[in-house]
């Protein structure tokens, strides 16, 4: 019994190693794949695919380990900690935003609804802390900019997570905990 | 592909990298305490030499960082015309409503070297520490089951990440044998195109994980036990008079 509940919890863990990685990794190749948008300074986010994906097979406390682990080892990996205190911020956000959508609404709000409500708070975050950090109003102006641009990523990120999705189903490690009843 | 840099860790024998890995993150949350506190040019000047000291002490050359901080340019310019254009009495050039303030730029320019010293400051932890060092010292700092098993996670994280990164570089070059070329294809079928890169790789990652799931189990690992590391850290002098000049420059900050 006791090995049963231990083969479950590892698996649990396996699950959020592999989503996680597989954000950081997808954070990784958009850096080297030129896909340009048309405003400088934009970025894509392709890592939020996974984390999108991973609100349907994890609960709320498992999602929490891979937003945290995939903010942490990105900035270890890419770049310096101003970007984790960005980058953590607008991704805790997005993770309650879309955590809540998933709970009340879950299969009455598609895949792209969902995404692109995490695309535009996830910048919403980013703003929160430059606000704090720097603590002028010339950021609120910026945002103007930043929010279609959220709504913009969180489309095409939800395009791309469903087209992910059935064929992770495939999978006997995702299927098993697949949190929507009909695939 | 361009060539892969992973991980921003320069090597080099310097006093910063030796420190203990527990000094260096407390130190970097003094600094941003810091740098929140900085309201006037005397704040910004002496903070920015009081780094300026660190990044010389890392032995790492300024450009290094320099290029880091340059990742924000697009914010950095948009606040020097925010402000120019906004704020400010002593105009330079006025075309009707629009005007060109020379305070105004000087303002714009206070913000983005505050925003440089905060990027700045948080490269000298990444340049000089290693993710598992990192980790290590994370572990350390808060001791309780959770973090440890993040931090476990953390590191089987980083050793994963590399050989994914393998299989997708190996998964591109075969697609690319097969006539794949992002830089010709519209966006929407870029996305398309994507797919044939990730799902192999999520496959091979899946039974690489799925075997070192069974591996761990083998070897009687238990979720949630204590277990013990085979790297010790040590907290010495150079540690606490590190901690004790960043504790004071915050004193001076909010002092002056």
């Amino acid at each position: 019994m006791n090995q049963k509940r231990n083969r479950e919890n590892l698996e649990k863990m396996m699950l959020v190693i592999l989503i996680g990685s597989l954000a950081i990794v997808l954070g990784i190749i958009e850096s080297m794949i030129p896909i340009r948008l048309p405003i400088p300074g934009a970025k894509l986010g392709l890592a939020n695919i996974m984390i999108v994906i991973g609100l349907y097979y994890l609960d709320a406390k498992d999602m929490l380990t891979v937003i945290i682990l995939k903010t942490f080892l990105t900035t270890l990996l890419m770049g310096t900690f101003s970007m984790f205190a960005y980058g953590f911020v607008g991704a805790l956000l997005s993770y309650m935003g879309m955590m809540l959508a998933f709970k009340l609404l879950g299969n009455k709000m598609s895949l792209l609804g969902i995404s692109i409500l995490g695309g535009i708070l996830h910048n919403v975050g980013q703003i929160i802390v430059a606000m704090i950090l720097i603590k002028t109003k010339a950021i609120a102006y910026y945002m103007m900019f930043l929010l279609p641009l959220g709504a913009i990523t969180g489309i095409a990120v939800g395009i791309v997570a469903k087209l992910v999705m059935p064929r992770l189903n495939e999978f006997d490690l995702f299927k098993t905990h697949y949190k929507l009843k009909e695939v | 592909m361009r060539k892969l840099w992973l991980g921003r860790y320069v090597s080099l024998s310097s006093v910063y990298h030796s420190l203990d890995p527990r000094a260096k993150l407390l130190m970097m949350i003094l600094n941003i305490m810091m740098i929140i506190f900085i309201t006037n040019w005397v704040q910004l000047l002496f903070a920015g030499c009081f780094i300026v000291i660190f990044l010389y002490l890392s032995k790492i050359p300024i450009s290094f960082y320099l290029r880091q901080a340059m990742f924000l340019k697009y914010m950095y310019l948009f606040f020097l015309l925010f402000f120019s254009l906004t704020e400010g009495e002593f105009f330079l050039v006025k075309i009707g409503v629009l005007h060109l303030s020379l305070d105004g730029l000087l303002l714009g320019m206070f913000y983005v070297s505050k925003m440089i010293l905060f990027v700045v400051m948080g490269a000298l932890l990444t340049f000089t520490t290693t993710p598992g060092e990192i980790m290590a010292g994370v572990r350390a700092l808060f001791k309780s089951p959770s973090i440890e098993r993040f931090a476990f996670m953390g590191n089987l994280s980083i050793r994963l990440i590399p050989t994914i990164l393998e299989e997708v570089k190996l998964i591109y070059s075969a697609q690319k044998s097969r006539g794949l070329d992002f830089s010709e294809l519209a966006l929407r079928d870029k996305f398309e195109k994507l797919l044939s890169i990730i799902i192999p790789a999520i496959s091979n990652t899946v039974k690489r994980l799925m075997m070192m799931m069974e591996a761990m189990e083998c070897r009687g690992y238990i979720v949630g036990h204590e277990r013990t590391s085979i790297y010790q850290l040590h907290f010495r002098v150079r540690d606490a008079v590190v901690l004790l000049c960043g504790g004071m420059a915050l004193v001076i900050i909010i002092l002056l």
